[in-house]
């Protein structure tokens, strides 16, 4: 098991190496001079060039590489050129706003999936079926700030029950931030819940053909003991793992529906670095949220090893 | 991720300790987050509401735009306008509790003419030297007369920062320590900035908060929702279609105040310029073509103020002789006629925003019913800054926050030379108008300039401006003392909570 | 629904190209896609004679009002009307999604064949680039090329498309694979005949439908996409009309004119959702390692 870990960690490095490439190389090739984009409301040449010389975007591209990479191996994510905040606590700040919303997201789409999944395997082939998993599609067909936009609507303007946006600190008021992040999390919960769904019913198919199903049922135990006892069991294991795996693509999710809610998280990071030219904070949250994404794929394997019986054997 | 957790556990724990914090904090929502906080390097509107609580300005201006003291009582020429001399407050001390004195003036003029991206070095220019005559007087001395000059004082090149602070090096604007009202505590980018009272600051007494906290919320529907909910005391910017919503709430109170700020289409009469470069018919035409009456009511539902001018009415300088022609679209057309230029086209550059995307689009309209083919080219922020810098445009759609004083605004884009005269406008008889009014101190001479100067620049056209926002400030009724100035700031000396 | 497109999709079946046929259509799913697909497309291409009014052409008299006989679906902030909007919107987003996707297989495909087929230190490569590319948020990844290229829907295009070819490398580096160790693959090989024919008259052909498959959910990722990036201000530029930019906008006037925001979020629904049907089930039928029946 360590040896596997170990091993999928070194796959890792190198991959994450290139990423950073990636995506300073990316950024430098594409036009447009982050100088320009911080000279203010009200930009003169000079102040360009002077900041230009101050943030080292006048030396040689590999040279910026280099002591770029150097600090973020030392744990220095660099300063945003914008605030002159450092980014590294700005990420930190950030990153567990974003995980409470797929989080809870996640509690919505596995409560939503899973019964609607299991219902829907059961059922196959079946009108029934095809009405699940139709709602499913319609689920992952909804762009998410349009979904926000109707939930806000409805909830903050017609009904007036919860904020519009923002966002207040659980340490602050677990009411108030449970008021503020309920919205979003449904929007992410939404197409997370259509995948879970998607995923339940295909595992649940696959697994109720299985012997062992056949036997308990040959036994004569009733239809719901063989599905929650013996098919369920099985057939969450890839549930459990793709779910993980998802968390990394609710971050992705997350993008939109911050940008919806204005909730100041690891999405919205993202986007205000992008459209302020914030170069350094684009590369740092790109490569952070790339180092997530084989993090959780780790884990997802990790986990996948422990909860299936066959493979542990 | 480990070291991760541990830091996530800690902001958690700071975030617990800052429940504490009294009902006395006046929370103010900020449509933008600032730039850096540094006096001498920030650069944007929202970082200005910001410094009013943090940074003590050597004078400041008050409603009708008049200079009053701050931390200079007073002020006097000498007979050939060459010399300010200044007389400072005493008992004044910095945040760190350095002294404010003549020198620590002496030492934030320099810095802000020597630091590497000062943004108040053209600023403050005219200063060829400070002189130290004690510690509370100080003569700054310049080479020509400069009218304009304590007008720049009022912003942020007035503002003295510690000196001991600064010279620590470091980033001066990630922890800035001031003489303001109010001292840093902490900023989370894009979130929140939170301010505590200052208790050794000269003016205590009218200081009604213990703190402020400024959020940054972009969106204006939300800004609104949340002062309607009693979550934010004040909020800027409130959008023009939601001040119904403002006015009719009984809990709410709206603050509004003529903004020095403008918007205009400036246009290309450079080498670079198109078709409207070479023909000042063409350029009538366009204005003549334009309603700004209905770009205020269709963009900004009639609430801002139309204009023809860069000086707005609130200003002592703005010129009444001159109002805004009547649209007269058979008029446009007998000038494109006359131009002799058969269905002329031109482009629209504009950052790409939705307040400037849909006066772009209005314009297209509205040029289109005279004749005019109109493209439209939106670019995000850098791509924008860089074409306009460089004087790559037809028509670019300008956002001028505006001054106190005319000269900053006039000067920098109609004089040659100016830092924002960038579309390649040149008049010899302008720059002499434009020149002797900053050598001129008293108030009549130099509305009699401005008057010729707005008649030269009209006739030329090389922009043409449209609308001067006001300021929109919604605040809770029991916020008391709000009084919203031409600038747009919340000034926060004087403002306390009823009960 | 008529054999030009459904025959591309039968080819690689081989012998039993009529049953494939029949079962794709015979799938409900893929119908229904299939019917909503060619209904957007419709649109689109006769968007000027069903459209009631020029998308563009503004009515200052008539700004943000509610749906009423004269205008379907109400009229927008600058007083357009928001029913002809929607129908040339549906050009942004259907050019947007096949041109995206065009330039995703155009892109991935050849990589993923090099990759797949020669293998060594080019699959390596090409390969750890693709993991990379995956690692990055697709979402991330095209709102980043697309703010860094400049707002149009050519570069939404571009960004898009590149985001979503990492995808193609890796499905067609998996095809080849799979297929180039099959025994008349190797037979043929062993035979002399040149790599170049090979992969067009054996590998090419086999790897299509799971290609095709593919690019179908790619188009409604696309589609979404596209909308997410003009929502961001960072698509079709003003005043052609785009469901996604229709949407930031109107989200500024969800109090006074909730109209200007259900219509294009509708229309996105709708289009996306038929792309996903059409996935669907030509996933269950043509693809040979699905779950079909």
């Amino acid at each position: 098991m360590l040896s596997f870990i170990l091993r999928r960690l070194l796959v890792a490095v190198p991959t994450l190496f290139l990423v950073s490439i990636l995506v300073f190389g990316l950024l430098k090739l594409l036009p447009g001079d982050p100088a320009l984009a911080l000279a203010g409301q009200e930009p003169s040449p000079e102040i360009v060039e002077a900041i230009r010389v101050k943030y080292g975007l006048d030396q040689p591209v590999p040279v910026q590489y280099v002591r770029w990479l150097g600090g973020i191996v030392q744990g220095d994510f660099g300063t945003s050129i914008r605030t002159r905040l450092p980014i590294g606590e700005t990420i930190l700040q950030r990153l567990p706003v974003t995980m409470q919303l797929a989080f809870q997201a996640m509690l919505i789409a596995l409560l939503i999936g899973i019964p609607a999944g299991v219902f829907a395997a059961i059922k196959r082939g079946t009108p029934v079926d095809w009405m699940v998993s139709t709602i499913g599609l319609g689920g992952l067909s909804i762009p998410s700030f349009w979904l926000g936009i109707m939930l806000i609507l409805l909830f903050a303007v017609s009904l007036g029950w919860l904020p519009s946006g923002g966002y207040v600190g659980f340490f602050q008021s677990p009411i108030d931030n449970l008021r503020y992040t309920l919205m979003p999390s449904l929007v992410l919960g939404t197409a997370a819940a259509a995948i879970v769904m998607r995923h339940t019913r295909s595992s649940m198919i696959a697994v109720l053909r299985q012997d062992y199903v056949r036997t308990a049922r040959a036994k004569g135990l009733k239809e719901r003991i063989v599905v929650t006892r013996h098919a369920l069991r099985n057939g969450l294991i890839p549930v459990v793992t793709t779910s993980t795996l998802h968390l990394g693509e609710l971050l992705s999710g997350a993008v939109l529906t911050e940008q919806v809610f204005g909730i100041p998280g690891f999405g919205k990071m993202i986007v205000d670095g992008v459209f302020s030219r914030d170069y350094a904070v684009v590369q740092a949250v790109v490569l952070v949220s790339a180092a997530i994404f084989i993090l959780l794929s780790l884990i997802a394997d990790i986990a996948y090893v422990i909860l299936s019986p066959r493979l542990r054997s | 991720m480990t070291a991760g957790t541990r830091m996530a556990v800690l902001a958690g724990v700071l975030a617990l300790t800052m429940t504490s914090a009294s009902a006395q904090t006046l929370s103010v929502a900020l449509q933008d987050d600032p730039d850096t906080l540094d006096p001498a390097v920030g650069g944007t509107y929202s970082g200005r509401i910001v410094f009013d609580a943090l940074c003590d300005k050597l004078v400041d201006i008050n409603a009708n735009l008049e200079i009053v003291p701050q931390l200079a009582t007073e002020w006097s020429w000498n007979d050939a306008n060459t010399e300010l001399t200044l007389t400072l407050r005493e008992g004044v001390t910095f945040h760190d509790g350095t002294p404010f004195d003549a020198e620590a003036v002496a030492a934030n003029i320099e810095r802000m003419q020597t630091l590497e991206d000062s943004r108040r070095r053209s600023e403050l220019s005219p200063i060829v030297d400070v002189e130290v005559v004690d510690a509370q007087t100080v003569i700054f001395k310049l080479e020509q007369p400069f009218a304009p000059l304590l007008s720049v004082l009022t912003d942020r090149a007035g503002m003295m920062v510690s000196p001991t602070a600064a010279a620590e090096g470091g980033e001066f604007g990630a922890a800035p320590v001031c003489s303001g009202p109010y001292q840093f505590v902490e900023r989370s980018a894009r979130d929140f900035i939170r301010l505590e009272k200052f208790d050794g600051y000269w003016n205590a007494d009218e200081i009604g908060y213990e703190g402020i906290e400024y959020q940054i919320i972009p969106d204006s529907t939300v800004r609104l929702s949340r002062l309607q909910a009693g979550d934010l005391d004040v909020a800027e910017r409130i959008a023009p279609t939601d001040l119904e919503t403002v006015r009719s709430n009984a809990q709410l109170e709206l603050h509004t105040a003529p903004g020095l700020a403008v918007s205009h289409l400036f246009i290309n009469v450079g080498e670079a310029g198109g078709i409207l470069a070479d023909s000042p018919e063409l350029r009538e035409a366009v204005e003549l073509a334009l309603d700004r009456n209905v770009i205020n009511q269709v963009a900004f539902n009639g609430e801002f103020i139309p204009t023809n001018q860069m000086i707005p009415p609130s200003s002592a300088f703005h010129s009444a002789s001159h109002p805004i022609p009547e649209r007269d679209v058979e008029a446009a057309r007998a000038l494109i006629e006359a131009s002799g230029v058969a269905s002329p086209t031109i482009e629209i550059t504009y950052e790409n925003s939705l307040t400037d995307g849909r006066v772009a689009q209005i314009i297209q309209s509205l040029l289109q019913e005279a004749g005019f083919t109109v493209n439209l080219l939106p670019l995000e922020t850098s791509s924008a800054i860089e074409r306009y810098l460089a004087g790559n445009f037809e028509l670019y759609i300008g956002n001028w926050s505006g001054r106190a004083d005319p000269d900053p605004t006039l000067y920098t884009f109609f004089g040659t030379g100016g830092s924002q005269n960038l579309n390649g406008y040149s008049s010899p008889e302008l720059d002499e108008v434009l020149i002797s009014a900053r050598s001129e101190l008293d108030l009549d001479a130099r509305k009699a300039l401005y008057e010729e100067a707005a008649g030269i620049y009209l006739n030329d056209r090389p922009t043409i401006p449209l609308y001067h926002p006001t300021w929109f400030y919604g605040a809770q009724a029991n916020v008391e003392g709000i009084e919203i100035y031409p600038d747009g700031l919340l000034r926060v000396t004087g403002l306390r909570p009823v009960e | 629904m008529s054999d030009a497109t459904a025959t591309p999709l039968a080819a690689p079946r081989g012998g039993n190209r009529p049953s494939a046929l029949r079962r794709a259509l015979g799938h409900p799913s893929t119908m229904i896609g299939l019917c909503i697909v060619v209904f957007f497309s419709l649109v689109a291409i006769f968007a000027p004679w069903l459209a009631p009014y020029d998308p563009n052409v503004s009515d200052w008299l008539s700004i943000r009002q509610a749906p009423s006989a004269l205008h379907w679906f109400g009229t927008d902030d600058l007083g357009r009307d928001v029913l002809s909007r929607v129908i040339f919107g549906a050009r942004a987003s259907l050019a947007a999604g096949l041109i995206a996707v065009t330039i995703a297989i155009a892109l991935g495909l050849p990589l993923g064949l090099i990759a797949g087929y020669f293998g060594g230190v080019l699959d390596m490569v090409i390969s750890r680039f693709t993991d990379a590319l995956l690692a990055v948020p697709f979402l991330v990844l095209a709102i980043a090329l697309a703010a860094f290229l400049g707002p149009s829907l050519e570069n939404a295009m571009i960004a898009i498309g590149v985001s979503a070819m990492p995808i193609f490398i890796r499905l067609t580096r998996g095809q080849v694979l799979s297929i180039k160790n099959e025994d008349y693959v190797t037979a043929v090989r062993a035979l002399g005949v040149r790599d170049r024919s090979i992969i067009a008259s054996h590998i090419l052909p086999n790897i299509l439908a799971p290609v095709v498959v593919q690019a179908t959910i790619t188009m409604a990722v696309a589609v979404l996409a596209e909308a997410s990036l003009a929502f961001l201000g960072l698509g079709q530029r003003p005043p052609a009309p785009s469901w996604g930019s229709m949407l930031d906008i109107a989200r500024q006037f969800l109090t006074e004119a909730p109209w200007m925001a259900v219509w294009p979020g509708l229309a996105i629904i709708a289009i996306v959702l038929g792309f996903n049907l059409l996935g669907d089930g030509l996933n269950d039928t043509l693809n040979p390692h699905g779950e079909g029946d």
